[in-house]
């Protein structure tokens, strides 16, 4: 059951090349990276949440460079149809047959840019072949190749032209993460290393999908002990029974909150779970689920505050 | 655990109260006989209520089946039946206590146990431990059970007169000792039972657990001082405040169990001598060969109820220091001195000051003054008494012989006429038979005639000696003790000395009543002991030239109070003087006259005096034995904490763990619930004082963790352990340290979950 050291000291490896080339890109944003590989390897689906501008395609594009593998990208727009994003079968006048053309989802990671500007139902479409990691045209379903990883941004909701992501759709990413403003030194630094090209044309891959394949089998082995279970429900269940918040989180989320502390754990080197695991992923795993209580709401309570105060209320089981 | 550590508080509890319940020595005797039933009623009421609590019954129930218990226990005592159903049993248990309750309203106390007040002593007892059980454990109010403990010390403070409350208690009523232990055991209790407050009560989570555990802590030391220093005032206080019960007449026994205070000179010597333990009262180191009497006061006045004081002539001038003028002894006459260093027991208070007679001088500290013609000392500074005094005095002997003071005339005006004074109703019965016994003996000189009264009371009187009497010392009870009555020529010391001297008064003899010791025992180390079944009163009679002389009417008898066993015959320090230097005297007076050896005494008595330096010995076993009780007291959280380290540190990283975590809280470092082991690191990692220590918390982490969240777990290397105690305690000021080792926070406010005695938990605070 549990992995063997040889096993991390791989993840350890790919996953330093990984972030050392993204880092290169995105400079001080070390803990956005890490989550970034989290998501990665535990098989979820990023949402990159952030004013325009920070670098969120920027990020999305460096982890998908350095890494072998298909790579595509869709810009979201109001008029983009759910076909551009699943594809769609035309007639092909030679072999009189239809011929499934695949659209944007095709690909090992996909770079859904600006996702709430799209039409809700184009939204869904995607969600959809993110969830089922297939795809379904004319009664005929494609399965999508794994890695698999979909990797949105979207604006603040209240910027003009955009389409508030409904709950359930955003329950289907595993985290949510703002990159926020880099640091002056990091910004100071971009200014000179983007005078002369974008650092991002220089990026080589430095692994590939199938080495990526092998490190999701590697993160399936780390150990989550019963109490670190126990702990994650009584995370999650905490939310459910809050006051100050309306809806909280799905079973779902539990289940992406203990994946995403598997990956975090082996990329620590660890072949098992600590309870700090799932407390340091709590906040983007779980935030983007959550929603307010028109009370907390209108007493100006954030999501993250309120998750704080539960995450300290909720003792960490020692045995 | 839980169940054997409510065991041991119940039977802790038991102990507490049995220990309240021997106080009631005070005011009963032979409790002792009685200390098999109530220490069965005691373990039957613990283990009974022990058990019932482990079991569903509902509380109501345990106090009714301890009663039932106890009672089964009174009743076989007293009927040898636990049921007493039938008819005989029945007769016995009414007879009992209708017996009980008459002791009661007839006897003053000391009363005795057996045929006596045994059903209301086991009743007492058993209500007292049933109620205490109740309160401190089926309703788990300790603190409210020290009222419980508090009744049964009332209990002797109450009915022994003297002063109220605690002061009382620690000078009257109960011992200090006992009391200090019966307020030891209850503060036990009540530190124990909060520390099991907290181990079931649990917190709750939002609660800050440092503050929270720090205001539990406050609350514990807080009930342990309060009931700590008041403790220690109600036994240092009485002892720094002046006594003011003792009054200038006057000497009589205290409550039987040891203090004897003097109240009335003449009075109830009796209850001296048959009552509660011989207990040493003076020690007297001197270099004079045969140490006989010492008198404590003497009495001139005689009237129709009692022999009593009469008045002094006390000046500034006729103090405690230096030398002291024998009244009547003519500077002719050869004497012989004698150098007595004498110290009193603290237990011994009195306003009159036990010295050798005749005395030639004295050095005593305090105000005591003497008049001239009784030489005898009474306190005139406020306060002051015998208790604890030590002292010298000069002894003078005047080396009389028979021939001398046959010559001698009475010494009619040479004294006060008040020393031959009658009350004007002394019955005739007392002349005629003062003058019929002289006569009949031919008498004709003073001498000859008082050793004629004094042979026809030892000897040719019928007269038995008897402490049995309820007749005192004045006119009209002489009178019933001289005559033919039922109760007639039967009494003790106090009659015989009283009616001698009475009878002498009507020969125109001046005469008076000397109270005081009889012959000391000599001890191994050479000094001599009086106590208090050695107090004596005889008659001094007055003769021209020599003083006053002693007589000794009183018959030996032996049997009930052991001085008299071997009777000492008059003059027995004065060999040359009177009766048992003439040919009349009694020759087995002489051979018993020297001071008893421990030897002669165990073979002679039936009762066998203590001596001084037992008493003492069992006062120090006593005093040793408390402070070793509260050095353990004390010494208990470091050795509970030192144990608890030495079993951790052999064991797996949680129990290290758990040390860790100990040691932190005795340290005074606040310690978090409900954190993960690496957000603790954090919080202690500060405070560890050394690099190996970081390293070793570092390791300590990895290791728990791996215990808990991993598959498998790797075992601690000792060594970290040593490393991180050692850098969390060169951290600390060395302050901390030492109240981290000697009364570890850890140990006086635990608060595990039931079942997880030794299994560390993150939730501590």
């Amino acid at each position: 059951m549990s992995t063997p050291s040889a096993d991390l000291e791989t993840v350890a490896r790919v996953s330093g090349r990984i972030r050392g080339n993204v880092e290169r890109v995105i400079e001080g944003k070390s803990d956005v990276v890490f989550s970034t590989l989290v998501v990665l390897l535990a098989e979820g689906h990023l949402l990159i949440e952030d004013v325009p501008g920070v670098g969120k395609t920027q990020l999305a594009k460096a982890l998908a460079r350095s890494i072998d593998c298909t790579v595509r990208r869709i810009q979201f727009t109001p008029d983009l149809l759910p076909s551009d994003v699943t594809g769609v079968s035309v007639f092909n006048q030679n072999t009189r047959e239809f011929e499934f053309r695949p659209g944007g989802v095709f690909a090992n990671i996909v770079v859904g840019d600006e996702i709430n500007r799209a039409s809700p139902k184009t939204q869904s479409a995607l969600l959809e072949c993110m969830e089922e990691r297939q795809v379904t045209v004319d009664t005929k379903t494609y399965q999508l190749e794994s890695p698999f990883l979909v990797i949105a941004t979207q604006n603040p909701i209240e910027m003009e032209g955009t389409y508030v992501l409904p709950e359930a759709q955003r329950d289907r990413f595993m985290a949510r993460v703002s990159i926020g403003y880099p640091p002056t030194a990091a910004e100071m630094a971009m200014i000179t290393a983007h005078a002369g090209a974008n650092p991002l044309d220089d990026l080589e891959p430095v692994t590939d999908a199938a080495e990526i394949r092998k490190l999701v089998g590697i993160v399936s082995q780390v150990h989550v002990s019963e109490p670190v279970q126990r702990y994650a429900v009584g995370i999650v269940t905490a939310t459910r029974a809050s006051s100050e918040l309306s809806l909280g989180a799905s079973p779902r989320a539990t289940l992406h909150l203990v994946r995403a502390a598997k990956a975090a754990a082996a990329l620590q080197g660890r072949d098992f779970v600590l309870p700090d695991d799932i407390s340091a992923l709590a906040l983007p795993v779980l935030t983007h689920r959550l929603l307010l209580s028109a009370e907390a709401a209108l007493g100006g309570r954030q999501v993250a505050d309120v998750l704080r105060s539960l995450l300290g209320a909720v003792p960490v089981p020692s045995a | 655990m839980r169940a054997s550590r409510d065991f041991l508080l119940t039977l802790l509890t038991a102990a507490t109260v049995l220990l309240a319940v021997g106080s009631w020595s005070r005011i009963v005797y032979g409790l002792d006989h009685a200390m098999v039933p109530i220490v069965l009623i005691g373990t039957f009421v613990a283990i009974a209520g022990w058990g019932l609590r482990l079991t569903t019954t509902p509380r109501w129930v345990i106090p009714l089946v301890q009663l039932a218990l106890a009672w089964s226990v009174v009743s076989s005592r007293l009927t040898r039946t636990p049921v007493p159903l039938r008819h005989v049993p029945r007769l016995r248990l009414e007879d009992a206590f209708l017996a009980a309750g008459d002791a009661i309203a007839h006897a003053a106390p000391p009363v005795p146990v057996i045929d006596g007040v045994l059903p209301f002593v086991l009743c007492g007892a058993a209500l007292a431990f049933v109620v205490a059980d109740l309160l401190a454990h089926t309703l788990r109010l300790p603190a409210v059970a020290g009222l419980v403990l508090l009744t049964v010390l009332a209990v002797p403070i109450s009915v022994v007169s003297g002063q109220a409350g605690i002061t009382g208690a620690a000078r009257n009523g109960v011992a200090p000792w006992l009391f200090a232990l019966v307020v030891a055991g209850w503060l036990a209790q009540v530190v124990i039972a909060e520390g099991d407050r907290l181990d079931r009560g649990g917190r709750q989570l939002d609660v800050d657990d440092a503050a929270s555990s720090a205001v539990t802590s406050r609350s514990v030391v807080a009930t342990v001082a309060v009931g700590g220093t008041a403790t220690v005032l109600a036994l240092v206080v009485p002892f720094a405040i002046p006594t003011m019960h003792v009054r200038l007449d006057g000497f009589g026994a205290g409550p039987g169990g040891g203090h004897v205070t003097v109240t009335n000179p003449m009075v109830d010597v009796r209850r001296n001598l048959v009552q509660g333990a011989d207990v040493p009262l003076v020690r007297v180191t001197t270099d004079d060969p045969d140490p006989g009497y010492l008198r404590i006061a003497v009495l001139t006045r005689f009237n129709a109820t009692q022999w009593s004081a009469g008045d002094r002539s006390i000046p500034k001038s006729q103090g405690s220091h230096g030398e002291v003028p024998i009244a009547g002894l003519s500077p002719k006459t050869p004497v012989a001195t004698y150098n007595y260093s004498i110290a009193i027991n603290p237990d011994f208070e009195s306003r009159w000051l036990p010295t050798p007679a005749p005395i030639k001088a004295i050095d005593a500290a305090g105000d005591w003054r003497y008049d001239t013609s009784t030489d005898d000392f009474v306190a005139v500074g406020k306060g002051l008494n015998t208790a604890g005094l030590t002292y010298t005095a000069v002894r003078s002997e005047p080396d009389l012989t028979a021939a001398d003071l046959d010559d001698m005339s009475s010494g009619v005006g040479q004294v006060a006429s008040s020393y031959t004074d009658q009350p004007p109703n002394l019955p005739a019965i007392v002349s005629q038979l003062a003058h019929k016994v002289t006569r009949d003996a031919d008498a004709s000189t003073p001498l000859e005639q008082a050793v004629a009264l004094q042979d026809w009371f030892r000897e040719s009187g019928g007269f038995t000696y008897s402490t049995a009497t309820d007749l005192g010392s004045g006119a009209t009870d002489l009178a019933r003790f001289l005559g033919s009555g039922p109760d007639s020529k039967t009494g003790y010391c106090q009659q015989f000395a009283a009616a001698m001297a009475a009878m002498a008064r009507t020969l125109g003899i001046p005469a008076r009543v000397a109270v005081g010791f009889l012959s000391p025992t000599e001890q191994s180390d050479g000094t001599y002991v009086y106590s208090s079944h050695d107090m004596h009163a005889w008659p001094e009679l007055y003769f021209a030239g020599a003083g006053w002389i002693r007589f000794e009417p009183t018959p030996a008898s032996g049997t009930v109070v052991p001085g008299y066993a071997h009777d000492p015959t008059s003059l027995t320090q004065q060999p040359s003087i009177g009766p048992s230097a003439s040919a009349s005297a009694q020759p087995q007076a002489a051979q018993t006259a020297k001071p008893r050896t421990n030897a002669q005494q165990s073979a002679g008595d039936k009762s066998i005096p203590i001596p001084l330096e037992s008493h003492h010995t069992w006062r120090w076993v006593a005093l040793a034995a408390l402070l070793a009780l509260l050095g353990a007291l004390v010494a208990m959280p470091g050795a509970v904490r030192r144990r608890r380290r030495r079993t951790r540190l052999n064991g797996t990283a949680e129990d290290a763990w758990a040390e860790m975590r100990d040691t932190v809280i005795d340290l005074g470092i606040a310690w978090a619930d409900g954190i993960s082991p690496r957000a603790t690191r954090q919080l202690v990692d500060r405070y560890v004082g050394t690099h190996e220590g970081h390293l070793a918390l570092d390791q300590l982490v990895d290791a728990v963790e791996r215990e808990r969240y991993a598959a498998s777990s790797t075992p601690l290397d000792p060594q970290v352990m040593t490393d991180l105690l050692e850098g969390l305690k060169l951290g600390q000021p060395a302050a901390t340290v030492r109240h981290a080792a000697w009364w570890p926070r850890s140990v006086l406010h635990r608060h595990r979950g039931p079942g997880a005695a030794d299994r560390p938990m993150d939730r501590v605070g």
